[in-house]
């Protein structure tokens, strides 16, 4: 596909919109009455200005690769799950409560863990994607809802049967030991679950370049209609990759309560799950630019905590500079795009 | 109705202005040159025909006159002024009128309303005057002789009354220069002759027309002038009275056609193909099949004739398994294959090419490569073992198509985008596609729209020799001189129902026209 | 007759929270038939919402509704320019176009302080009251009293309606999202067809933002909409884009809110609060049509170029 030099574009088209990005967002803090310049100077500190916070960076990375491939995989099969928000919470509810079974030793515990965690995200995929699939339920709409009753639900089971009554805010009990992934620095949150992330990628990477599933969902994202009078059943590759989509989005979570928190506390998710759609959208659902992206916007989201701390600019700049960057990308994507779909549809008779 | 430009005479001249006057008119496409340095005239009140084969810049030509295309270099002058015509509407205000090849309607509209779309009546309240409408119409129609039922919908009008609505549209608009882009390429010889009808009549009202085609015997009969296209440059235009057949293919080619290497056998072989009882039917659509039984056999092509919209695509799509049937069964090489999935069918040896090549048949924004094996292809060894593909054996498939065919590409199959190929090209790698691996039956539509003569010729040849390796070929088109050439048997389909099968050898076009327009119909049925 | 009132309760309860799903969804059913599924229609209602308490707070809240469809108008440009000249995917421009008002929207009010957006200050919208209808208890309930946008709210359907299948622009627009391609060809531009929807859509999704946080409760409150601009879209899907039957829905949807409103009390809120999501969901899957052919994300383009 051009590999090489195309890679190098998109490169540079990213750093492109980043730029402007971040030039629109100093106009937004100055006009709110703060220095530019002492807002990005805190956030980039607080992102990256020693061992430890670069750590945290790679902490919130975590999560956000996740979603972020979780969504890229399904975008990729052409179904529009906006669902991870809520297969994460259920992710990390059932991690939180298979975290709390004891007498299990760790190297066992913690694959439990996660395996029920992205089973619960899976089953929480299941119906919209099935939906989709038999009868051409709108996914857009069934995933967004369900994002809404998952979260009312696990807020549910967390204030009342499930509450930890010792904790001030509505939370689970902390999990066992055993299920536990360590904290790898003294002063970070950082842990074994980075590696988990990183292993994701690496799973579909090798998915979708290697195997007959990778190349179904890449076809019929493409081209359904086509798919169909070839002998692919759409609807079947779409489920699958729902169910796919749905389980990393749930590992998410399971790996947010193993390695972050402990435990299952009540709206713990700053909008992974939708962060996680915009990166699928700039990553163009290839998996390791996902990574890559979410690891800029960790940056910028971290930075965002920490400049709200020091330089009073509140951290919600980090949303609207990451949308800021998805709009530039889209203009310049639209602009080379015009020039290339120009050429070859003028090749392309009908 | 149409506000129009005035017209501008030079006073005191015998010689009339022309209507329509392209000058050095240059459209290039990337590298490629659809038009070049064209000029042509055409006469006020004569009807100038535009001809050549697939690729000679026709049809780029006619959407320069009406604003679809900018040319790159070039003038055009509307009635010895020169305009620039920037969109349709600018066309439309200077009085010229387009049908085109695929029918620019909105399906679900009525006639009526498709017929103002765009030029609506309005009452002093703003909506659209409906009854004004409905009696301006009218009284075109029948000015012109043009009649048509103004509440039926368009998407339930046959063929031949959809091109009907889009002039009555155009006269609607005050066109006085009407271009036709390949009208007769969908219809009956019967429809062809109405069609000429209504063309003489046009001109006689003092209307200029300008049409395209490539089927010489109507041109020959109904133009007054006729200039040939080769290569996006104008060959020649001559008068038609001193044309003949054998001269205009002369100078549309450049050199006498290459005979095909096929020629009609007696069906050998057993039945591969069997249809018994077949209904389809599509909710919403006036189209369906009912009660549909065919037969084909190993090492035979069979041609379904028929005007557009009359069951082909149904019947297409049952064979294939992408329309489900409502009744009746389909066998494969003896094993009923009714409930089937499309997957099971390729597997089973059936192969299918589709009318839409590239919504249905391929996937433009993936590579060649993948292109090439979609399909039963990609899950067999050695494309793919198990789950792991192998790509390298997969380019080597692509490679073999591609060498085997002549596809032209401007990089390796692995990396090239399946939309940066030209139409014929696309058609010609989707075709070999198909014909790759052990088929036993094919459905083939439209084998060759679109492609020019040379491409014809590979893609004929190559169905004759997959005929001759016993084959069975079942091949769905409009174009009567095509089913002559390819064709053992022809089985025309009129209403949805088969209306005759006969031996191409026992039968001529125009005995086919007679069944496609449903004057005949021999009710094939069950136990022929 | 104690129940009586209760329903009649609720179905003014009802009428008063269809309202902004309602205006929404006759907004987006114009997008909807010229091609464009909008999904930034519950970033447009947050940002209308915060920006009508805003401008409410110092200005009156006619002037509140006015700024506020007016951004409104200005955002669906914006949507409009990406999705219809650009050719982006509308899904992604959508979906970015939400994140940004949540964020937006935050951002500002923690700027200009919290107590702005909650202050007693704020004018809202104008309730009637009709003396006809107070001699009724019944009557009273369900239709009295409502904010003007509840009453405007039915005319705007039936003058939709009308538009729709009676004007010249509304067979253009339809016309745009069946088959673009025909409409070019009869001399309309499909783009400015489009671009019209975009804009009314926003217009539209402006009042609707604005009866949020100007008809009722005078506040602005993070998430404000909890999805309404997601539930309209469903509305649309089902109502298969027919103002009158999409409004019904929108009523069906404001019937479950209405009613998860009252059971809270009677067993832990958080399943009462899924109600509208579970209604919504169902709706969608048993009563939602095929979406029409062109109708996809990013609209087709016009046939530019020809073959030989």
């Amino acid at each position: 596909m051009g590999r090489g030099s195309e890679a190098w574009n998109d490169m540079a088209t990213f750093i492109v919109a980043f730029a402007v990005a971040l030039l629109m967002g100093a106009v937004v803090i100055a006009a709110t009455g703060s220095s530019p310049w002492d807002a990005y100077r805190a956030a980039l500190r607080a992102a990256a200005g020693s061992g430890y916070r670069f750590l945290n960076t790679l902490c919130n990375t975590t999560v956000l690769i996740m979603t972020g491939m979780a969504c890229s995989v399904a975008f990729n099969s052409g179904i529009q799950n906006i669902g991870a928000e809520g297969q994460l919470y259920l992710g990390a509810f059932a991690a939180a409560m298979a975290g709390l079974i004891r007498g299990i030793p760790a190297f066992v515990h913690v694959p439990l863990t996660l395996a029920v965690a992205a089973c619960a995200g899976a089953v929480w995929a299941l119906m919209p994607g099935i939906l989709r699939a038999s009868r051409g339920t709108n996914e857009v709409v069934v995933t967004l809802m369900m994002n809404y009753i998952a979260v009312l639900l696990c807020s549910y089971f967390v204030n009342y049967p499930f509450r930890n009554a010792a904790a001030t805010w509505p939370e689970t009990a902390m999990i066992e030991a055993s299920a536990r992934l360590p904290y790898l620095h003294p002063l970070s949150r950082f842990n074994g679950s980075f590696f988990v992330a990183l292993a994701c990628v690496v799973m579909i990477v090798f998915i979708n370049r290697r195997t007959r599933t990778g190349y179904e969902w890449r076809m019929v994202g493409l081209n359904e209609r086509a798919c169909t009078v070839a002998g692919i059943v759409p609807g079947k590759v779409m489920l699958q990759a729902m169910i796919v989509s749905g389980a990393i989005a749930g590992l998410a979570g399971g790996a947010e309560v193993i390695g972050v928190r402990h435990r299952f506390m009540d709206a713990f998710s700053p909008g992974y799950g939708m962060t996680g759609v915009l990166i699928a959208l700039v990553a163009r659902n290839n998996p390791v630019s996902v990574a890559l992206v979410a690891f800029i916007f960790s940056l910028v989201k971290t930075g965002a905590g920490g400049m709200e701390l020091v330089a009073d600019v509140p951290a919600e700049l980090s949303e609207i500079l990451l949308t800021l960057i998805v709009f530039m990308l889209a203009a310049q994507r639209s602009l080379r795009g015009t020039l290339r779909a120009a050429r070859t549809q003028q090749h392309a008779g009908r | 109705m149409a506000r129009r430009t005035p017209r501008h005479f030079q006073g005191g001249h015998a010689m009339e202005q022309a209507a329509v006057r392209l000058n050095n008119i240059t459209k290039r496409f990337g590298k490629l040159a659809a038009n070049d340095d064209v000029t042509i005239e055409v006469r006020r009140g004569e009807i100038h025909a535009i001809v050549g084969e697939n690729g000679a810049g026709k049809s780029t030509l006619m959407n320069v006159v009406y604003g679809l295309v900018w040319p790159d270099e070039g003038s055009i002058s509307i009635n010895g002024v020169e305009r620039s015509i920037r969109c349709p509407s600018d066309a439309i205000n200077l009085g010229i009128g387009m049908v085109h090849q695929h029918m620019m309607q909105v399906g679900s509209y009525s006639v009526l309303e498709n017929i103002i779309l765009g030029r609506e009546p309005r009452t002093k309240w703003g909506s659209t005057d409906r009854k004004c409408a409905r009696a301006a119409i009218a009284q075109l129609s029948s000015g012109f002789g043009l009649n048509v039922d103004m509440d039926q919908r368009v998407c339930d009008l046959p063929v031949g009354l959809r091109q009907r609505v889009e002039i009555v549209k155009l006269l609607y608009r005050g066109a006085d220069i009407i271009v036709l882009d390949e009208p007769t390429a969908v219809l009956s010889p019967q429809g062809t002759e109405e069609l000429l009808a209504v063309m003489r009549n046009l001109r006689s009202q003092g209307k200029t027309i300008l049409f395209i085609s490539h089927k010489l015997p109507e041109v020959l009969s109904v133009a007054d002038r006729i200039s040939v296209m080769r290569k996006g440059k104008l060959v020649a235009t001559v008068e038609s009275g001193a044309a003949t057949e054998e001269k205009l293919v002369e100078l549309m080619i450049g050199h006498w056609p290459a005979r095909t290497s096929g020629s009609a056998r007696s069906a050998a072989g057993q039945g591969v193909l069997g249809v018994e009882g077949l209904c389809v039917s599509e909710p919403g659509s006036a189209s369906g099949l009912r009660n549909v039984h065919l037969q084909v056999r190993a090492g035979e092509i069979v041609a379904i004739a028929g005007v557009e919209g009359n069951g082909q695509r149904e019947l297409a799509g049952a064979i294939i398994g992408i329309a489900r049937p409502t009744k009746g069964r389909m066998f494969l090489d003896g094993q009923e294959i009714t409930h089937l999935p499309v997957r099971a069918r390729r597997e089973r040896g059936m192969a299918f090419v589709p009318e839409d090549r590239v919504d249905l048949g391929l996937v433009l924004n993936a590579t060649v490569t993948e292109n090439a094996i979609l399909g039963p292809a990609y899950r067999t060894s050695p494309v793919s073992k198990g789950w792991i593909m192998n790509w390298s054996a997969a380019d080597s498939a692509a490679r073999r198509i591609i060498d085997r065919y002549r596809v032209k590409m401007s990089g390796p199959a692995r990396t090239s985008v399946m939309g940066s190929l030209s139409g014929g090209n696309m058609q010609k790698l989707l075709v070999g596609r198909e014909l790759a691996g052990d088929v036993k039956c094919m459905v083939i539509c439209q084998p060759t729209r679109g492609l020019d003569i040379g491409a014809k010729a590979g893609i004929y040849d190559a169905l004759f020799a997959m005929r001759d390796a016993g084959c069975a070929i079942l091949a769905v088109s409009t174009d009567l001189d095509e089913i002559f050439e390819i064709a053992d048997r022809v089985v025309v389909m009129y209403k949805g129902e088969i209306a005759a099968d006969l031996a191409r050898a026992d039968s001529s076009p125009e005995e086919v026209g007679l069944y496609m327009t449903g004057v005949r119909s021999d009710r094939v049925g069950p136990g022929f | 007759m104690g129940w009586a009132v209760d329903v009649a309760d609720l179905l003014g309860a009802t009428f008063r929270l269809a309202t902004p799903v309602v205006l929404a969804a006759i907004g987006g059913l114009v997008s909807f038939h010229a091609g464009i599924m909008n999904v930034a229609m519950e970033g447009f209602m947050l940002i209308s919402a915060f920006t009508a308490v805003l401008v409410s707070y110092y200005a009156g809240a006619w002037a509140g509704v006015l700024v506020a469809v007016a951004v409104c108008l200005a955002f669906s440009a914006l949507y409009a320019l990406f999705v219809v000249d650009l050719q982006s995917d509308g899904f992604a421009i959508g979906f970015a176009l939400n994140i940004l008002a949540t964020g937006l929207t935050i951002y500002l009010v923690r700027i200009l302080g919290t107590d702005i957006f909650n202050s007693p200050e704020i004018q809202p919208l104008p309730h009637l009251g009709i003396r006809a209808l107070a001699a009724s208890p019944i009557l009273n309930a369900i239709l009295n009293g409502h904010s003007v946008t509840v009453y405007v709210t039915p005319v705007l359907v039936w003058a939709m309606s009308a538009v729709l299948y009676r004007t010249p622009f509304g067979a253009h627009l339809r016309a745009a999202g069946e088959a673009p391609a025909a409409l070019a060809a009869s001399g309309v531009s499909p783009r400015r067809v489009r671009y019209a929807a975009s804009l009314i859509c926003g217009a539209f999704c402006g009042m609707a933002g604005a009866h949020l946080s100007l008809g009722y409760l005078t506040q602005f409150i993070r998430d404000m909409t909890a999805g309404r601009g997601f539930m309209a879209l469903a509305a649309i899907l089902v109502g298969r884009g027919r103002p009158a039957a999409t409004a019904l829905v929108g009523l069906l949807f404001a019937a479950s809110e209405a009613i998860s409103m009252k059971i809270q009390a009677y067993a832990a809120p958080q399943f009462a609060l899924m109600l509208p999501y579970v209604v919504t969901i169902i709706a969608v899957t048993f009563m939602s049509g095929k979406p029409k052919k062109n109708v996809s994300s990013a609209p087709e383009e016009t046939a530019e170029t020809a073959t030989e």
